[in-house]
């Protein structure tokens, strides 16, 4: 394994230490955000990477928690946990649904593009303008919400 | 940036006290990160964070350097940089990237003391009347579209065919007319020619029925001609008004579109609303007419018997609203699986190398065969809905008919005055009066998309061009070339800054090589110079005179642009020489060729000077390319010449003809060259070297290399290069 690295926060800045390196302001973000969100990290300097690791438990817990903390925020991504109703009107699909968030209304243009399966039962979804929104588990969904799914793709 | 969002009167409370509030934003999702509101403040001494019940933090604004934008996955951060630290302000969703991009830029244009240009108002995505979601940023809300205003609008671009509009609604409304004469000719036979057996009026009746018939036909034909020939000359002329528009409109328009959907625009939205213009509104004026008129003649025949007409008429509104409510999604799924069918087409055959090389043909295969079949099975879906739709309704209309027969017949048994013929024109009247009712709610659906490509199409109308015809502006005499950055910073659309404080000076006939990354903002100045865009703050003056004040289109006939990809239209080589030039002689152009070292690639081609070139003609190679459009800049003679990256997409002997093509060229001239290949800017009298948005060195080239700094480094990775290319090419 490589030297440990461990983080800590100056202010709101996030900044990396590892053995024999200078320490450097990071940004720690997934490296495949869609196909495996919660494994490997990169950590970004701001020229160059500083570091990746296979996953966050190669941290010690208070590093862990400032890593998860700050993903968090990078990743703006609301989970569905309930879709209020959904209409196909004018070419543009219009979806009404409940997060974890909080309640919001978004646009989508072609379903093919911006709907995205991740195995058989995760799904991504992407509105006009680009925000991200998740179902960790389609089959979980009601009834009801699968069914104004359905009606739009 | 909304002003109009007024804070709300909480936070003006908790506002008291703590100074001039300059500019504020409010963040579509709350301090802990849900959709909500959160607030950000600036005032002429403290930057303050605010929820909607309490302020969260506040910062003296003496303490901050400036605002940071962090662009995150699925929305953006704003960061101030304060001389203890970073501190995190405010997050909001991609709704709200723009605005925040904005606010950033001016409160750090205010910390640092430079006036920021305000650009211009930004939807936030959502409409402003019913609060749906807009699908996309820039556009009009299909689910609102204000359809008398545009109904309005589009009837005011028929002004000047006013004769021909006047006699399209006088021959629909004798359409109509002579439309609803022959079912009650059937009841004046039955009841005078058959109930009193008396043939003497037979012939008038049935003369009567025939020349309404030939009649119908007549106002039937005059009706599609004139209509076609209206429709069609409204969207033409929208169409040449909205590529004209789409000429002189600012680039900073086309700078956040794509081009497709600007070509979108031009040809769909324009041709969706002809054909609703051409089938839709004759629809909806006629049979709205026809309707009126029937429903009239019913009552009048017998009011009960009507009553019993009409009761079925809801069943028609919500059956057909409730069929298309089914049938839509199933069009939208068709749609979309046809748009998904050809983007894989088009891959597996521009891909077809790569899926050979990988022999992963089986695969793409059953991709196909995989989407193919969905599509067959949402076309069968939609036939299946579409066609019971169909019978269900006629069996539904038929039921009417039912009714009707069954109470007409006791009546006229009964003897309460209602005639045989009476039964026989409601029976007639009863089709034509049902016939269009299921399609009302599918025309109106129509109208609200046709219409909403017209509002779009209006938009890029109302949009503002850029300035070419400004009384005010400066026309020099002549432009001699001295150009001078003031402090000039730029941000393009999404409000990252690329240009951070720029002044340097370049002096007539110098010629200045301007060199760094990628990204560094190299071209960025070029598009200010030419001033396709316009800077945030700070200035530019050509021969002293700042360029925002200058006549716009003298500033572009001065300046020669020579594109890495030149840009060249479909059209002969001689034309595309003198492009822009149309009265230049073909001894100009021949000369202006033989400098650009392009005349005897030109008289090899079969056609010589006629060759063709573009989408249609010729194809050449991206060296001859280049030289046409230096023989274009020559012809052209700018006292201002702008080379972006001219060399950089040929080979090396090419390079050779267009370096010394471009040594001809740039003799007499301030000369303004971007190159990867520092050979090219071998003649250059001083480099400039920017590196992210700033200036980090200005020398000659002997000074720089002398200095070790950044261009010593670049100069070292390109030689290293240019080794490696002769190794390759071994040359």
């Amino acid at each position: 394994m490589a030297d440990r690295i461990t983080l800590y926060r100056k202010l709101d800045q996030v900044f990396a230490h590892c053995e024999g390196r200078e320490d450097a302001a990071v940004t720690p973000v997934w490296v495949r955000p869609v196909s495996g969100k919660g494994r490997e990290v990169s950590f970004l300097a701001e020229k160059e990477e500083f570091a990746m690791l296979k996953s966050l438990d190669e941290l010690d817990p208070e590093s862990r928690r400032i890593a998860e903390e700050e993903l968090s925020q990078s990743y703006f991504m609301p989970e569905i946990r309930r879709i209020i109703k959904t209409e196909a009107r004018f070419g543009n699909r219009y979806w009404e649904v409940e997060t974890d968030k909080g309640p919001r209304a978004f646009a989508m243009k072609n379903p093919y593009i911006n709907i995205k399966w991740i195995g058989n039962d995760e799904v991504l979804i992407r509105d006009v303008i680009g925000n991200m929104f998740h179902i960790s588990s389609y089959a979980k969904l009601d009834e009801a919400s699968k069914l104004e799914f359905e009606k739009v793709t | 940036m909304n002003p109009d969002a007024k804070l709300t009167d909480e936070v003006n409370r908790l506002l008291e006290g703590k100074g001039q509030v300059l500019f504020h934003q409010e963040s579509d999702l709350t301090m802990n990160r849900r959709f909500g509101r959160s607030y950000l403040i600036c005032t002429d001494r403290l930057l303050i964070t605010a929820s909607e019940t309490d302020i969260v933090a506040e910062y003296p604004l003496s303490t901050i350097k400036e605002i940071k934008v962090d662009e995150l996955v699925g929305g953006g951060r704003l960061s101030a940089v304060a001389s203890d630290g970073i501190h995190h302000l405010i997050s909001y969703s991609n709704h709200m990237v723009p605005h925040f991009a904005v606010i950033a830029r001016l409160i750090t244009g205010h910390i640092q003391g430079r006036k920021i240009e305000m650009p211009p108002r930004q939807k936030h995505g959502f409409c402003p009347r019913c609060g749906a979601p807009l699908p996309e940023r820039d556009t009009a809300c299909p689910k609102c579209v204000p359809r008398l205003k545009i109904f309005t609008r589009l009837v005011s671009l028929t002004k000047a065919y006013k004769g021909k509009v006047i006699t399209l609604m006088v021959v629909t409304a004798f359409g109509v007319v002579f439309q609803v004469v022959p079912p009650y000719l059937t009841k004046m036979i039955v009841d005078d020619v058959i109930g009193r057996k008396d043939l003497g009026k037979l012939w008038l009746y049935i003369g009567a029925m025939i020349l309404a018939g030939v009649l119908y036909l007549v106002m039937r034909l005059v009706n599609i001609q004139l209509n076609a020939w209206i429709s069609a000359r409204i969207v033409a002329d929208l169409r040449s008004r909205l590529h004209a528009v789409l000429q002189y409109l600012q680039l900073s328009f086309f700078n956040k579109r794509e081009p497709g959907e600007i070509v979108g625009r031009v040809m769909n939205d324009t041709g969706e609303l002809q054909q609703f213009l051409v089938e839709g509104i004759p629809f909806l004026l006629i049979n709205t007419l026809s309707f009126i008129v029937i429903g009239a003649i019913l009552i009048k025949i017998n009011w009960i018997l009507a009553l019993l007409v009409f009761i079925p008429i809801p069943v028609f509104v919500f059956g057909s609203k409730w069929f298309w409510g089914r049938l839509t999604p199933l069009f939208h799924r068709q749609g979309s699986a046809i748009g998904h069918m050809h983007s894989m087409l088009t891959e597996s055959i521009l891909g077809l190398k790569v899926v050979k090389a990988f022999s992963q043909e089986q695969r793409r295969v059953s991709q196909f065969d995989g989407l193919n079949t969905s599509l067959a099975g949402t076309y069968i879906g939609i036939q299946r809905v579409y066609g019971s739709f169909n019978e269900v309704m006629y069996w539904v209309m038929s039921v009417g008919v039912a009714m009707v027969w069954l109470f007409a017949v006791r009546q006229i048994v009964g003897g309460s005055g209602l005639t045989l013929g009476d039964l026989l024109a409601f029976v007639g009247y009863i089709w034509l009066f049902y016939g269009p009712l299921q399609w009302f709610s599918v025309i109106l659906n129509w109208m609200s998309h046709a219409f909403t490509g017209a509002e779009r199409i209006f938009e890029v109308i109302d949009s503002a061009p850029e300035s070419y015809n400004d009384p005010e502006a400066i026309t020099l005499p002549q432009i001699r070339g001295e150009i001078e950055f003031k402090d000039v910073h730029f941000s393009y659309e999404r409000g990252k800054e690329i240009i951070h404080g720029i002044s340097f000076r370049i002096a007539r006939g110098e010629m200045i090589g301007l060199v760094g990354k990628s990204g560094a903002g190299k071209s960025t100045i070029i598009n200010l110079i030419t001033r396709f865009f316009d800077p945030d703050s700070g200035e530019i003056l050509i021969d002293r005179v700042p360029v925002k004040n200058l006549n716009l289109s003298q500033l572009r006939k001065n300046m020669g642009i020579v594109m890495q990809e030149p840009f060249l239209f479909n059209a002969t080589i001689a034309e595309n020489i003198a492009y822009g030039m149309e009265h230049a002689g073909f001894d100009d152009i021949v000369a202006a060729a033989k400098a650009a070292y392009a005349h005897d690639f030109i008289v090899r081609k079969d056609d010589g000077y006629d060759t063709m070139i573009g989408e249609s003609g010729a194809k050449l190679s991206s060296g001859e390319k280049q030289r046409i459009s230096i023989a274009r800049a020559i012809l052209h003679n700018p006292p201002v010449l702008i080379l972006d990256e001219a060399t950089s997409s040929v080979d090396a002997t090419t390079e050779k003809f267009i370096q010394d093509a471009i040594t001809k060229l740039i003799k007499g001239r301030t000369t303004i060259a971007i190159a990867h290949r520092l050979s090219t800017l071998r003649n250059a009298d001083r480099l400039v070297v920017v590196d992210d948005g700033k200036i980090v060195e200005i020398g000659s080239h002997d000074e720089l290399t002398k200095k070790q700094g950044v261009y010593a480094k670049l100069a070292e990775s390109y030689s290293q290069i240019t080794a490696l290319r002769s190794v390759v090419w071994g040359g």
